[in-house]
């Protein structure tokens, strides 16, 4: 008897380890969410999952727009009169270029520059041809000989730190990640024989590519574009467009708005350029199109250049977002912006999804009508068409709406945010004919008492106060469970938000965080801190309401 | 006066349906209609859609069935659902007799598989996407210590997992990138099919295993014979629910992959031989991408030839429910 028990409470016990275990696959994603979002970003690849400090920055940065950019670096030249090209970067230790050009297998020491204390330059013959470049600040460079009776090599790091990489030629001068145990990091390596050189770092340097071609002297850096030339009075800037369509420019200086004069003129067979009058510092951004009527509403600044002038050297930067105009376009391109459009647009669509879904479902629950049973099955058959299928025509729709000549009709809907492109109404407005919805509550109120409604009927209520004084507060269940159910379809609609949206302060947040990954996809734990601002909301809904979800999301699916 | 009343009634109804017919009828059934103008014709510029379309009857159609990427994005979309399908239905199964034994915190386990199921499919797929990639990625860190580790065999097992990942990341792989995709969404969508099965598994009345039990039969021919066949509807529900859902798939791919990694198919392959194609570029995702590319005629055209397959396969389902009845 005793053993039989015994076997019970062991079954018990191995059914609950499994459950837990399941839950842990099921729910580690989120806890590796919250512990990344908690890190400060130089931990950020560490396996540890409890921060050893709650560090809020991350929120703190993606609620306010904080400056993500990278500040403007310092692009390579063409240096004329001695046929070389002249490389510069900003350091507080000596420099080193790496330049995967076969005459400098080894890194190359950049000089003290004129330029400032902490540039540092040195210039270097190079043929047409594509390269990759990097800086590198190191202590000391290691030398590693490989015999052929050795292969695997242990290399172990003499400097501490939380991430420690190794960059050697046996790398391609890219950064290997060390293993680390003990506070030990170190590394197996298969070689073949031959000489090595390698250094540890706790820093990633910046992989840049380079094209050089000596016929017109260009040079053109991969995310930066192609350098400009400097001269007396001003700065020519060169601009490779991908298609045959003309090109236009804008400026900070004229307020970023785009004119039909800012045409920039074709040089050379795949290039524009565009003149501009000496300045220290400028943002510039080009569009190609036929056009330039295709522009409005388009958040101009998105992916600008950014130039600055340090005694006739040029730095670029990309600002991929809105971050240097924070302090002009206040309330844009934050994750609290965003935040606030989910919300409105939930908001809205949980609203009047109900409302109209309520009023059908009643009808088709309660009356007696012509062409009920037919308009029901229509409904019906509406449901099985994939949603993908509505995509192009309601893009159309929307946008066609929002452009009507006619009375100005278009203009005055896009400004009232009901109908057009990047507006609040366009991204619910198509979605409120919830046929789920609408057989949902039809089933509910099917399973109201008729006789309820009579007996209002004979205390001579009207058709409206029958419905929201006797119907709704008996609905009131699932009309809640339908609200919440939008509510959260609109919260992590995608598709339909991305092409609503051009303009970033149109983003919600799934858009928000779509273009933030696509942007930033390094910045690991501002990621997941607006992924987190992103599901917080909906855990906290879903632990308050559970059961409506639980039961409104299975019951009507196998009904319906 | 029968008549009278009902004709009342409908004058009323229609008061009360009219918001969502307008709905229903500008945005969900104009649309579908719509569509179908639009895959006839070219549509060069956006301004112009309402006004002059260039006809051109059905060559969209025809350009699409010599469309190698189309086809191969179908075939995708079948791999998809062909994984997807029964990893998620044996897994909330799993799950589902897991719960049904008597323990405590039950509804606490309910709960909290179900809870993935509502949160934002974007988020979980980024979240996957960091923790796939490599050299960093959480997975890739936990083979790298679970190597470290030296027990013998599995050591090396897992330091040849490490050293076949650790350039490209589970997603940067032709052959792990969709089976990682779907195993993410899978642990995101098992709490549903879990509740279904457990709600199911629970109406199935206790005599029927009594029954069972007198004639001695095993769990496990219980399990076949007895349970298995009472959720066929469920089954059949979350197969259809399946298809629909990797026609539909684009967010996650979108995000975790954007259709790639490419891959060069042999020249021995029938009809695909010579070209390159997206390893995870599923009908949702390539959609999307010619809606980008504005070929708005084009993109109509497609979404018809899904509407048709998805048509088809709950056609086929509803043959075979009926079978069952």
């Amino acid at each position: 008897m005793k053993i039989n028990i015994d076997r019970e409470k062991f079954k018990l016990y191995s059914l609950i380890a499994a459950l837990l275990l399941g839950l842990l696959i099921v729910l580690f994603p989120f806890a590796w969410m919250f512990s990344t979002a908690l890190k400060s970003p130089g931990n950020a690849f560490t396996f540890n999952l409890i921060p050893e400090k709650l560090n809020f920055d991350n929120f703190k940065a993606v609620l306010a727009g904080e400056n993500l950019a990278k500040n403007p670096e310092y692009v390579p030249y063409y240096r004329e009169a001695s046929d070389t090209v002249s490389f510069l970067t900003e350091a507080d230790k000596p420099a080193y270029l790496i330049i995967n050009n076969h005459r400098y297998n080894t890194p190359v020491p950049l000089k003290k520059s004129s330029q400032g204390k902490n540039v540092w330059e040195e210039s270097i013959p190079l043929d047409n041809g594509r390269y990759q470049y990097s800086f590198h600040s190191f202590e000391k460079l290691h030398k590693l000989k490989v015999w052929p009776d050795r292969e695997r090599v242990r290399l172990e790091a003499p400097i501490k730190g939380k991430t420690v990489y190794v960059i050697g030629n046996m790398t391609g001068w890219r950064p290997q990640r060390l293993r680390e145990e003990n506070g030990v990091h170190y590394t197996f390596m298969f070689l073949d024989p031959g000489d090595y050189t390698y250094y540890f770092t706790t820093e990633v340097p910046v992989i840049r590519n380079l094209v050089f071609r000596k016929t017109g002297r260009f040079l053109r850096i991969e995310d930066l574009g192609i350098v400009p030339v400097i001269k007396e009075n001003e700065i020519e800037i060169f601009y490779e467009p991908v298609s045959d369509k003309p090109v236009y420019y804008v400026t900070d200086k004229n307020g970023w708005k785009i004119n039909p004069e800012q045409k920039a003129l074709r040089y050379g067979s795949n290039m524009v350029r565009v003149i501009l009058p000496k300045t220290s510092k400028f943002y510039i951004n080009f569009f190609e199109t036929d056009d330039i009527k295709t522009l409005e509403g388009i958040d101009l600044r998105k992916n600008c250049y950014n130039y600055e002038l340090v005694n006739d050297r040029v730095k670029i930067g990309r600002n991929h977002f809105w971050h240097e105009f924070r302090n002009v376009f206040k309330n844009q391109g934050n994750f609290a912006r965003y935040f606030f459009n989910s919300l409105i647009v939930a908001l809205l669509a949980a609203f009047f999804t109900t409302i109209i879904c309520s009023f059908s479902g009643y009808v088709f629950a309660k009356k007696n009508f012509y062409g009920k049973e037919v308009l029901f099955k229509l409904l019906l058959a509406g449901m099985m068409v994939p949603g993908m299928m509505f995509m192009v025509p309601q893009y159309v729709l929307v946008y066609v709406l929002g452009t009507i000549d006619f009375l100005n009709i278009g203009k005055i809907l896009t400004s009232l945010h009901i109908m057009g492109m990047n507006t609040y109404g366009a991204m619910f407005i198509p979605h409120l004919a919830n046929v789920f919805g609408l057989f949902m509550i039809k089933q509910y109120m099917e399973t109201i008492p008729t006789s309820l409604i009579e007996a209002a009927r004979i205390d001579g209520a009207s058709e409206s106060r029958i419905f929201y004084r006797v119907i709704m507060p008996v609905a009131s269940p699932i009309v809640m469970t339908l609200f919440l159910l939008t509510f959260i379809g609109q919260w992590s609609n995608f598709l339909w938000q991305l092409i609503m949206s051009t303009s970033s302060n149109m983003y919600t947040l799934p858009v928000g965080l779509a273009m933030f990954q696509g942007q930033y996809s390094a910045e690991w734990t501002k990621l997941m801190a607006a992924s987190t601002i992103t599901v917080v909301p909906i855990i906290i809904l879903f632990v308050f309401a559970q059961r409506y979800f639980i039961e409104g999301m299975t019951k009507g699916a196998v009904k319906g | 006066m029968k008549f009278s009343r009902k004709a009342h009634e409908t004058v009323e109804s229609l008061v009360f349906l009219a918001p969502f017919l307008v709905v229903f009828g500008l945005f969900l059934a104009y649309p579908i209609i719509y569509s179908l103008y639009l895959s006839f014709h070219k549509v060069g510029d956006l301004s112009s859609v309402f006004s002059s379309l260039e006809f051109v009857g059905l060559s969209h159609y025809s350009e699409l069935f010599k469309d190698t990427e189309f086809w191969w994005s179908l075939v995708i979309t079948f791999v998809y659902s062909l994984i997807s399908i029964p990893f998620g239905i044996s897994f909330a199964l799993m799950l589902a007799l897991l719960l049904n034994n008597k323990l405590p915190g039950k509804t606490f386990f309910r709960s909290a598989y179900f809870l993935p199921n509502v949160l934002d499919i974007l988020v979980v797929s980024m979240i996957w996407t960091l923790i796939y990639s490599a050299p960093y990625g959480y997975l890739l860190q936990f083979i790298g210590k679970i190597a470290d580790m030296n027990i013998w065999i599995i050591s090396s097992v897992f330091n040849s997992f490490y050293n076949f990942f650790s350039k490209t990341g589970f997603l940067g792989n032709p052959f792990t990138a969709l089976p990682s995709i779907i195993f993410a969404l899978t642990l995101k969508g098992a709490g549903f099919g879990m509740v279904l099965f457990l709600a199911a598994i629970q109406n199935i009345p206790g005599d029927i295993y009594e029954a069972a039990d007198i004639d001695g039969a095993s769990k496990i021919r219980k399990f076949y014979h007895i349970t298995l066949p009472l959720l066929k509807p469920i089954l059949l529900f979350m197969v259809i629910t399946g298809v629909i859902g990797s026609l539909n798939a684009f967010t996650e791919i979108y995000i975790m992959t954007s259709g790639g990694p490419n891959v060069t198919i042999g020249e021995s392959v029938p009809f695909f031989g010579g070209t390159t194609q997206g390893a995870t570029k599923v009908t949702g995702y390539y959609l999307f991408r010619k809606f980008r590319d504005l070929k708005l005629g084009y993109a109509a055209a497609m979404s018809y030839i899904l509407l048709f397959i998805t048509i088809f396969i709950t056609f086929l389902n509803m043959k075979l429910l009926k079978k069952e009845d």
